[in-house]
């Protein structure tokens, strides 16, 4: 079980807590786009091999939606931030 | 072997109340107990009290006389916000005695040792979302009512093998 | 009790006034049904090996008679099944119990396994000498012809033959705990490794445990009498050691195994809490689940022996050297009376000096190295003990119990003509490996280290430090101080230091199969799963290269013990095959549990009423009493019919069915969800939620509301009740309750932060009763005095706050049922109550409760779908046939830009029809599938499936829905459906069987 900080209740709590809540910075377009951009927000994912930018809800706890940046070669959550807020850089990251 | 008692406490009125925090004090006011802006922090205003659960999300409880009065002063006051009661919805235990945050540890994956008296949270037991109230000499933990029979037998079972020790 | 006792044989290798055992204090067994005279303290190994019997068990393939090989958790022959006859009959009994880990207890039943009809004979040791033909891949290559053998000769006979141990027939009567444990230092091993650990550990308020899988702590310390540690005795440095620790305030837990390291040093533990006690109050479980989080974690696991492999390896009485001075000291029983030792590290001749100052005659020393420390040679010359370098054993003789060894000497890999020398007790050591299973768990990486072979633990991405022999260190005043440093280095403090005399430190030389003069058919690499070298080596011979492949095609270290003794053995000898080093071929992975463990134990609480979540509505207990069958849906258990008298599922629906149509039925309907949406924004947030228009819906106004996915597809669906302009009761479906929040809470807090409003559950504030049919309002009427509920004043759709008998209500005109209804909204609180009130009113009039099954009939009877029964996530509003429910000039909803798409509009989508079968009174099977014409070529085209389908009592016929390819253009066609008795014939219609123009709904 691993361990998730929550930006919202500025403490690091059992994954037990959280549920899982697919790839962050998907946005969600405007009815107008193409079918493509529609497919590609739907489904087309990232699925990195190493840091992964994600979003899990605090459910059983503060019940926020936030993000986090979990390597998936690890499995360790690396950093995690409030939804609306970027991406932040993490050392290693190209730029 | 540390002791524990577990009893099921008398219905309160109890309210869940979010609001923006433009709208915290106002709403604070009309329901007579202070809502703190801390994740954790409860307020006590004689026998009102209130948890800050999420951001914008707090739980008040107060005696169940209490309630239509807060409901109606939380109407007429100018805070922008929600007002929904759960008195119905929620079933308190209280777990009294040195053993608490053992039989707790039965189902409860959170180190309750950091959790100090005068804070509260809402988390996890054994796969239900309950919200803990620490206090000095007790812990209150609040599950919704379908749920009750499922974590009574959990925790007096818990209490039990504490107990045969 | 005595007279048993007088005709019991004394425990003849018992050696008193050895040991830590109280033979004063007699424990009684049953071994096979023999009584066996244990001492307090003894494991059952260490009994039986006190009254000589090292036979056993049979071994897995072969049948091979096997004896006591170790005295730990690795033991990988000595698997017994026992019985807690004082606890309980058959449920108390566990097959496959290691008989060096089980302690003995008053009354305990052990048997034997894989033999029969007796240990002594048994039928199946024939495989022993069709060995030849059952090695390495012997399934693979003999099973294959002809084709019709498989399923009735060869895995039934496979099936037969194979399995280890019996498992017991009744149920299990005890019970299991769970719980998580918070820690800054978690010890693992209570050896003299992890005692300094902890030590260094401990104070300062540092919350340690200390855990450790034996009875007693101590670990090697227990075989080391003879040592001092600062001055004084071992056994007194222990046992004031633990004293010191339990002052710091150090959990010391027993019986306590740790079996696998999860992430962020999350370790579980397993407690045997009561399997080592007679008798034990009822409230204590047999087993407790630890979970338990630490800071930082120490590794103390110690280190394993590994066996010298060569011909014969596996006699019962050839055991390890260490195991053999562990039975001499800490259980005070000698494991022969003439033996001989074999090795290839110092380790065992400090047993055979310890054996030889115990009265015990040790034979020789053979060492299969040509040179060893001058102070060993002379310590053996002392004690008269014949010393034979560059020696290796060859064979050895003897059925039930050694009884000789050839012992050659070595040049190379080449052997001088062997000598045989009688023995009861053949001791081996091939060197000691570091238990490395739990730091692996960690993906933690190791280090070949290739003088000494063997992997060392090298660096982890956990917190965690190793240390002792499980770090690779050796002897004990290296260990003390390895494990004090690593306890000082896990708390941030100053390490102790200790002074040790009579420390037994020592080298070793690495060997892997032993050069022989004969063909050594039986040299045995892993004994649970009866794997020799020749195995290992025809799977190189065949083409595996991977110690992965070798691993699957011999079956070496998939046994219960996971290899403990063998994979290095292994290792070694298919790397010389290969021509490879050891770390080029591969160790495989560890994975938990670190031992076998028990399903309950992983279960822990979660069995019987426990064993999952269970949810009750506050009239659970009045359906209880009232004899409901209950169902699952969801988590929560629901009434699924009121049986009256000796009435079938089938009669109690068809009743229930034609009372509500013709009169009234009430139903429980609180588990429907309910989500309170309150805000300014509330009717905008609802209006992009649902694909229906919401803006305008009225106060005191209900709609039917339809949830889809932005993928377009049906994910839910309820009614929606506007209590106030910025208020509404959302309704979900029971399942779909904490999804469709969790959905509704993703979208408003982070696609839609700008809208001002907020969302409740309040499925579990509100008690929700439903009255349907045609006298549903004559019975609501006398409880309502403050509204007005007529046809006129209250229509089809419409919500009202009231009084129900003084109670506050929210009551919704609403129908599941076709029939006139309502739901009445009650604090659940009041829930019984008011239930008891209707239930009683609507006896008056002949009215009736109901369950979920009539509640499905009669609204499949409507057409009104199911959303996860009708709809399997494919399934579209247009599909349903929900296309009203659109909203057409919304600028945007959820799932509305995926509607349009052309894919979602093609005329042969799956479409949800009716079915009528030709006979009217077959009931289709919900989920058979729909084909076009009865003699169709295989494979049939399949149009769909069955989504419901039930017996109509009101139509008297049966009735189904179907997803039906192209369905909605099928009306009148003749399709079918075939089943293992026969195809079935069923015209396609309407969804809506009865009252299609809706009339009984505004009664």
């Amino acid at each position: 079980m691993i361990l998730i900080h929550c930006p919202y209740c500025d403490e690091t709590l059992p994954e037990a807590e959280f549920t899982y809540a697919g790839e962050a910075h998907v946005v969600r377009p405007d009815p107008s786009v193409s079918d493509e951009t529609w497919r590609d927000f739907l489904y087309i994912r990232s699925n990195p091999k190493g840091p992964h930018a994600e979003r899990w809800r605090h459910a059983h706890g503060c019940g926020r939606y936030f993000n986090a940046i979990r390597d998936t070669v690890s499995d360790r959550v690396l950093t995690t931030y409030k939804a609306g807020e970027s991406k932040p850089v993490l050392p290693g990251d190209v730029k | 072997m540390a002791d524990v008692t577990i009893r099921t406490l008398t219905r309160a009125a109890r309210f869940s109340v979010r609001c923006g925090e433009a709208d915290r004090t106002a709403a604070a006011e009309a329901l007579g107990v202070p809502l703190i802006g801390t994740i954790g922090a409860i307020a006590v205003a004689g026998p009102r009290r209130s948890l800050c659960l999420g951001p914008d999300e707090w739980i008040v409880a107060a005696p169940l006389e209490d309630g239509p009065a807060m409901t109606a002063a939380f109407a007429a006051s100018p805070a922008v916000g929600s007002l929904v009661e759960v008195t119905n919805r929620d079933v308190t235990f209280a777990i009294t005695g040195p053993g608490g945050e053992e039989l707790l540890a039965h189902g409860c994956p959170r180190d309750l040792s950091k959790l100090a008296p005068g804070r509260g949270v809402r988390t996890v037991f054994d796969g239900v979302s309950v919200v803990l109230w620490r206090f000095d000499d007790r812990f209150e933990m609040t599950v919704w009512r379908s749920y009750v029979p499922f974590v009574e037998a959990l925790l007096s079972a818990a209490a039990r093998e504490m107990q045969a020790a | 009790m005595s007279e048993t006792y007088e005709h019991v044989a004394p425990a003849r290798y018992r050696i008193s006034g050895k040991g830590r055992v109280n033979d004063l204090a007699p424990v009684r067994f049953t071994f096979d049904g023999r009584e066996i005279v244990a001492a307090a303290g003894d494991t059952v190994a260490s009994a039986l090996l006190a009254h000589g019997i090292h036979l056993v068990g049979r071994s897995f393939k072969y049948h091979r008679p096997r004896g006591v090989v170790t005295a730990g958790s690795e033991e990988p022959n000595a698997l017994i099944r026992v019985t807690h006859s004082a606890k309980g009959g058959e449920g108390r009994t566990e097959p496959n119990t290691r008989a060096t880990m089980q302690e003995a207890v008053e009354g305990l039943k052990v048997e034997s396994q894989n033999r029969w009809p007796s240990l002594s004979f048994d039928a199946l040791s024939l495989n022993d000498r069709l060995s030849r033909v059952l090695g390495a891949g012997f399934y693979y290559k003999t099973f294959k012809w002809p084709r019709s053998f498989w399923d009735k000769v060869y895995e039934p006979a496979i099936r037969a033959a194979a399995g280890l141990g019996r498992a017991p027939t009744e149920d299990d009567p005890d019970h299991y705990s769970s719980r998580y444990a918070f820690c800054d230092i978690l010890v693992v091993g209570a050896g003299p490794a992890g005692l300094a650990a902890a030590m260094a550990a401990a104070g300062d308020g540092r919350r340690v445990i200390l855990a450790d899988e034996s009875g007693e702590p101590g670990g090697s310390l227990l075989a080391m009498p003879a040592a001092t540690i600062d001055g004084k005795p071992a056994w007194v440095w222990l046992a004031e050691t633990l004293e010191t620790l339990a002052a710091a305030g150090v959990t010391i837990l027993l019986r306590t195994t740790a079996i696998a390291y999860d992430h962020e040093n999350m370790v579980g533990l397993v407690e045997r809490v009561t399997d080592h006690l007679a008798t034990a109050p009822a409230d204590l479980p047999r087993e407790r689940f630890w979970r338990v989080r630490a800071g930082r974690v120490v590794l103390a696991q110690g280190a394993i022996e590994k066996p010298l492999v060569f011909d014969g390896n596996d006699r019962p009485g050839v055991m390890l050297a260490g195991a053999a001075q562990t039975y001499l000291n800490r259980y005070g029983v000698a494991v022969g009376r003439h033996v001989a030792v074999a090795t290839s590290h110092d380790s065992a001749w400090h047993t055979a000096f310890a054996l030889t100052d115990a009265g015990v005659t040790v034979a020789m020393i053979a060492d299969t190295r040509a040179q060893v420390a001058p102070a060993l040679t002379a310590a053996a010359a002392e004690r008269g003990i014949a010393v034979m370098l560059s020696t290796v054993p060859v064979a050895t003789q003897g059925t039930k119990r050694i009884k000789g060894v050839w012992l050659a000497e070595r040049t190379g890999d080449t052997v001088a003509e062997a000598g045989y020398h009688a023995c009861d007790a053949l001791l081996m050591s091939g060197g000691w490996t570091p238990a490395v299973s739990l730091f692996s768990h960690t993906k933690g990486k190791l280090a070949w280290d290739a003088a000494t072979g063997r992997f060392l633990p090298d660096t982890s991405p956990e917190a965690c430090h190793t240390a002792g022999a499980g770090a690779g260190v050796w002897g004990l005043a290296d260990a003390l101080a390895s494990g004090a440093e690593a306890g000082a280095a896990a708390a941030g403090t100053t390490a102790p230091s200790f002074t040790v005399t009579g420390d037994d430190a020592g080298t070793g030389a690495p060997e892997g199969a032993l050069p022989s003069d004969r063909p050594a058919r039986k040299a045995f690499v892993d004994f649970q799963n009866d794997v020799t070298a020749k195995d290992i080596r025809l799977a190189v011979t065949e083409g595996m290269r991977s110690i992965e492949h070798i691993k699957r095609y011999t079956t070496t270290g998939m046994a219960t013990d996971q290899g403990k003794l063998s994979n290095i053995n292994g290792l070694m000898i298919a790397a010389e095959a290969l021509g490879k080093t050891p770390p080029e071929v591969g160790l495989t992975t560890f994975r938990p549990p670190y031992t076998p463990t028990t399903f309950a134990a992983l279960a822990g609480p979660r069995r019987g009423a426990t064993f999952e979540v269970t949810r009750k509505t506050v009239i659970d207990p009045w359906a209880e009493a009232a004899g409901a069958v209950f169902e699952p849906v969801a988590l929560w258990r629901r009434a699924r019919y009121f049986p009256k008298g000796v009435e079938t599922m089938d009669e109690a629906v068809a009743r229930e069915c034609r009372t509500t149509r013709k009169t009234a039925g009430i139903f429980d309907a609180s588990t429907l969800g309910k989500i309170e949406v309150v805000g300014p924004d509330a009717a905008e947030f609802l209006n992009r939620m649902y694909t229906n228009p919401m803006l305008k819906l009225g106060v005191g106004k209900c709609r039917y509301a339809l949830m889809l996915g932005d993928d377009g597809f049906i994910r839910d669906d309820g009614v929606i009740a506007r209590v106030a302009e910025d208020r509404f009761h959302v309704t979900t479906t029971t399942g779909g309750a904490p999804r469709v929040l969790a959905t509704m809470e993703d979208y408003l807090q982070t696609e839609w932060p700008d809208l001002k409003v907020w969302l409740t559950s309040t499925t579990e504030e509100w008690a929700t009763i439903a009255i349907n049919g045609p006298k549903a309002r004559e019975i609501l009427k006398p409880f309502i005095k403050d509204a007005d509920i007529s046809a006129e004043a209250f229509p089809h759709m419409s919500m009202l706050e009231c009084s129900f008998a003084g109670v506050p209500c929210r009551l919704f005109r609403v129908s599941f049922t076709g029939e006139l209804g309502f739901e009445v909204n009650v604090g659940a609180a009041e829930g019984r109550k008011v239930w008891e009130l209707i239930v009683g009113a609507g006896e008056k009039v002949g009215a009736c409760v109901y369950g979920t099954e009539t509640m499905h009939v009669l609204r499949a009877e409507k057409g009104y779908i199911i959303v996860g029964q009708e709809t399997d996530g494919t399934v579209t509003p247009q599909d349903a046939g929900l296309s009203w429910a659109l909203g057409k000039t919304k600028a945007d909803f959820v799932g509305m830009r995926a509607l349009k798409r052309p894919d979602m509009a093609k005329a042969d989508r799956k479409q949800l029809v009716g079915l009528f079968t030709e006979d009217p009174g077959t009931v289709l099977e919900e989920g058979a599938q729909i084909v076009e014409g009865p003699d169709e070529p295989l494979p049939m085209t399949m149009l769909g499936h069955v989504t419901s389908s039930y017996m109509s009592a009101t139509l008297g016929r049966s009735i189904a829905m179907a997803v039906v390819s192209g369905g909605h253009a099928r009306m009148g066609e003749t399709l079918y459906v075939p089943m293992d008795d026969g195809v079935i014939a069923a015209t396609v219609t309407s969804t809506v069987f009865f009252d299609p123009e809706g009339a009984r709904l505004n009664g």
